[in-house]
């Protein structure tokens, strides 16, 4: 059984969601990884009822058409029952603490971690929230 | 005045009284001694009375002895009653003597006994009272005492006479033997008693004689004290009188020579005293009135000084002439004014001396005229006329004149003021307005003058004309508020009130409307000015319109000009931002392929790899510095900094990288100073570029360490590194700029550029000292007080 049943990772950078795909994949910590191109896909997908709701989401906050912080308002309007359990990670190239304070800010994010996510921080958050 | 009190009562009494005390005095004691005198005399007598009574005595008793003795051979009663007869002396005395010793004697007694001692009547008071007076002196004691041994034997020789006369009674004389015995015995008490006479008598003696001495003594002292205090008396009087007398007459003599300070010493209550308290009082009465008549002197000689002191230095000339127009007074000012000394003018005609020849005879005619109908029309009042110098030449005089009536003649009191100077301050006042108008209407700028009592235009320049685009016409005689030109009324009558009160105003912004409609931009200076006796405002105009309209476009393209930086640090930003993204994909699938496929590949591959990866690794620094770099002054915010713990972060942050260098880093103690966060990264870059450069042979050494100046902190970095060539000091400093290869040291050539906005944002310098091979000081000042 693995750590984490399923991961959501939302980045309109294909390069960047399959690198991060390749990672997860190669620590061997989740049963499913799911993938998102926009914050409008990453929406679709959680609220079909025929999708594995997701336990820990990887959230990219500078994307075209619906941004991270959009995506996060209307995930705000999601019932509650389904993200009981789900844990928010922001992933940002962004070091501005303006956006670092913002985010955090926001009671859905738990978490805010610096691009390029490394297998050491992966792990810290498997630990720490698994 | 009371002194004198203290020196006793007598001094005080009435001369007449101190005489009559005086005699009084000699009076009583000479009746003492009179009196002392008379009791002597009285006490002498009885003293020889009592001697008297002795000699009575012994005759009676010896005689008595000799008619015993005549019985006792005779036989015969009467030779023995004689002898009874004559025994009744002592037997009286003795009577007297034991009613003497009584406590209470008898008068009568005493006096029946002496008396029958055969003593004279007259005698006999003045001896019982020398008795009972003097008993217990020594001399009256020891004569009683042998007194009563005499009367003891007395007593003896009667019990012998009576035993005589029982035998001769009995027998007749029949047997001598036996009275010859009794006789014997007698003989025997006689001769005792014959020794007791002589006894009683000397003691009495020698009494009286010291009795003698007493009162000589007594009487000589009275006699001595009566002379001695008469004499006191007299001397005393007398002495008094003539000391207060002599007082008097000093002080007379002082006032004779005009000395009213004196006083009288007043010695006594009495007439003298009385006499130099009158004198006294006379004296000050007199001097006080001497002084009011010396003060009313003073006072009427200062109010001549006075008079005088005015008349010389009095401003205007004061001239005085009599009824013949002669000069009679002539002041110092006159002398100054006309050149002419007094002594020149006085009792000349005034015509001859101060009116110009052409005057002269309307003067005169004027003159004799008020004086036949006291008409005269330049009296009273001032006047301005020519008057004459003694040196001919002429001048403006300003004249008063007054008539006054003095002891019925007429006399006349000119003030004159030489009043030249006024017309020529006139004239000049005259210039300086021609002056003031003239620039006034040839001036560029737009002014205007306002009466300041009702704010209308009294005069407006040509430029001002041309500006407002109203006539002259137009303008005078209306205010601004009339004329409607006035764009925000509100301000300028502030303006006005600020003038009112202050008398200027300085470069106020005011909106004005032409008469087209046009707004003009103008700084309005305004001064209170007196122009033709009334206070006016003088204003000037600049136009600002065109000043105005390039301060506008100004500000526009400052604001474009501070959006467009905004932007661009926004965009500087968002780029960095959005170029880390390919890079880091680029390095992901970089090291991703080479851990999937190395082994596919050939051995050069690994070498290609690297150099991507490198290029991109530095790419990303790059991006990061420069986003750094653009963020540098973004917070605005200025906050205390103590130097001390900010290095002791930046030192715990590099930590790894001194251990690993093995730098030695030395600090004095840093200053706490104000500035922006920015100044960690200022520490760090040059601390990071000294560890970076250091010589690679010795131990890498830095000191840091700051001063305070008046205005500034200065600080140096100084390291013992590989230095740099005078000739790149200023290129170290833009941005990309390196002086090695990357090869020798890894960098992007921002650091010091960073360094450089740094202090540049804290309003600072940055420098260096530094010769290639002999190590770098960087240097860097911030002001102590930071201007935002």
């Amino acid at each position: 059984m693995k750590q984490i049943n399923c991961i959501l990772l939302i980045d309109d950078n294909p390069s960047e969601n399959s690198y991060n795909k390749i990672l997860i994949e190669e620590m061997n910590i989740a049963e499913y990884i799911e993938i998102a191109e926009s914050g409008f896909d990453a929406l679709n997908y959680l609220t079909d009822k025929n999708n594995i709701f997701p336990d820990l989401i990887f959230l990219d906050l500078n994307m075209p058409k619906m941004n991270g912080w959009e995506f996060l308002k209307l995930y705000g309007d999601l019932p509650q029952q389904n993200k009981t359990n789900t844990i928010v990670v922001v992933l940002s190239n962004s070091s501005n603490p303006d956006d670092v304070n913002r985010a955090l800010e926001i009671k859905e994010i738990t978490n805010f971690e610096l691009k390029p996510i490394t297998k050491h921080a992966l792990k810290e958050i498997v630990d720490r929230y698994f | 005045m009371k002194n004198y009190s203290n020196s006793g009562w007598f001094k005080n009494i009435s001369i007449s009284k101190k005489l009559y005390f005086a005699i009084g005095v000699m009076a009583l004691l000479i009746a003492i001694e009179l009196l002392t005198l008379l009791f002597s005399i009285n006490t002498l007598s009885s003293v020889r009375a009592f001697v008297g009574a002795e000699g009575l005595w012994s005759k009676g008793q010896k005689d008595a002895v000799y008619n015993l003795r005549k019985y006792a051979r005779s036989g015969h009663e009467e030779d023995y009653e004689a002898f009874r007869y004559y025994m009744k002396v002592p037997l009286g005395d003795r009577k007297t003597r034991i009613e003497m010793g009584k406590s209470n004697p008898n008068i009568t007694i005493l006096r029946k006994g002496f008396i029958e001692g055969r003593n004279h009547p007259d005698d006999v008071d003045g001896m019982i009272k020398l008795f009972r007076r003097f008993h217990n002196i020594s001399y009256i004691h020891d004569a009683i005492v042998i007194w009563a041994q005499a009367d003891s034997s007395i007593s003896q020789m009667q019990k012998s006479a009576e035993q005589i006369h029982t035998l001769i009674s009995l027998s007749g004389i029949s047997s001598p033997e036996k009275t010859e015995e009794n006789l014997n015995t007698i003989n025997e008490i006689n001769k005792k008693l014959t020794v007791l006479e002589d006894a009683f008598s000397s003691t009495l003696g020698e009494g009286s004689r010291w009795l003698e001495n007493l009162i000589l003594r007594i009487l000589l002292i009275i006699a001595i004290t009566v002379e001695v205090s008469g004499l006191w008396l007299t001397i005393s009087i007398s002495r008094n009188i003539s000391k207060g007398i002599k007082e008097i007459i000093r002080v007379s003599e002082e006032v004779g020579k005009g000395i009213f300070k004196t006083k009288a010493t007043i010695y006594s209550g009495d007439e003298i005293g009385q006499l130099a308290s009158s004198f006294n009082k006379m004296i000050s009465d007199l001097e006080r009135k001497m002084l009011e008549k010396e003060q009313a002197e003073i006072q009427i000689k200062e109010r001549e000084e006075q008079i005088k002191t005015i008349f010389e230095n009095a401003p205007e000339a004061v001239v005085v002439i009599n009824q013949q127009e002669q000069i009679i007074q002539w002041n110092p000012r006159a002398e100054a004014i006309f050149g002419w000394k007094a002594e020149e003018v006085t009792g000349k005609h005034l015509h001859e001396i101060i009116i110009p020849h052409r005057f002269r005879e309307a003067h005169l005619r004027g003159f004799k005229h008020f004086l036949t109908t006291h008409e005269g029309p330049v009296l009273n009042k001032p006047v301005e006329l020519p008057a004459l110098r003694k040196d001919n030449t002429e001048f403006d005089a300003g004249i008063s004149i007054s008539p006054t009536v003095f002891k019925g003649d007429y006399f006349f009191i000119g003030f004159i003021n030489d009043i030249s100077y006024r017309k020529t301050a006139e004239k000049k006042l005259k210039e300086s307005e021609e002056k003031f108008y003239s620039i006034f209407h040839s001036s560029s700028v737009s002014m205007s003058i306002v009466r300041l009592s009702d704010n209308k235009f009294i005069e407006v320049n040509k430029k001002f004309i041309e500006t407002i685009g109203f006539t002259k016409e137009e303008i005078t005689g209306k205010t601004i508020a009339e004329l409607g030109i006035i764009v925000t009324l509100e301000i300028f009558n502030d303006f006005l009130k600020t003038i009112k009160k202050t008398g200027a105003t300085l470069d106020f912004e005011l909106s004005l409307r032409n008469k087209s409609g046009a707004i003009i931009n103008v700084l309005v200076s305004m001064t209170v000015m007196e122009i033709n006796g009334e206070k006016c405002i003088v204003a000037n105009y600049y136009d600002i319109t065109e000043k105005k309209q390039i301060e506008v476009a100004l500000q526009k393209k400052s604001e474009e000009l501070e959006h467009s930086n905004k932007e661009l640090e926004h965009f500087a930003y968002v780029a960095s931002h959005d170029l880390q993204e390919p890079l880091r994909t680029i390095i992901n699938y970089v090291g991703l392929f080479r851990k999937r496929y190395i082994e596919k590949l050939d051995p050069n591959s690994d070498e290609f790899l690297n150099f991507i990866s490198e290029a991109t690794k530095r790419m990303q620094t790059l991006i990061k510095d420069l986003l750094d770099y653009s963020r540098i002054g973004v917070e605005k915010n200025i906050i205390e900094i103590d130097c001390n713990k900010l290095l002791g972060l930046v030192l715990t942050d590099m930590s790894i990288t001194i251990e690993n260098t093995k730098c030695q880093i030395k600090w004095e103690v840093l200053p706490v100073i104000y500035g922006y966060q920015e100044l960690r990264s200022l520490f760090q870059n040059l601390i990071s570029n000294a560890i970076k450069y250091r010589k690679k042979d010795i131990p890498c050494l830095i000191s840091i360490s700051a001063k305070g100046t008046e205005k500034e902190w200065l600080f140096s970095f100084k390291d013992n590194g590989i230095g740099i060539d005078p000739k790149y000091h200023e290129r170290v400093f833009i941005i990309f700029q390196k002086l090695h290869s990357q090869k020798e040291y890894e960098g992007t050539g921002i650091g010091l550029t960073q360094c450089k906005k740094i202090v540049e944002l804290h309003g600072g310098k940055i420098w260096l000292e530094s010769e290639l091979g002999k190590g770098s000081t960087f240097y860097f000042t911030i002001p102590k007080t930071i201007q935002l």
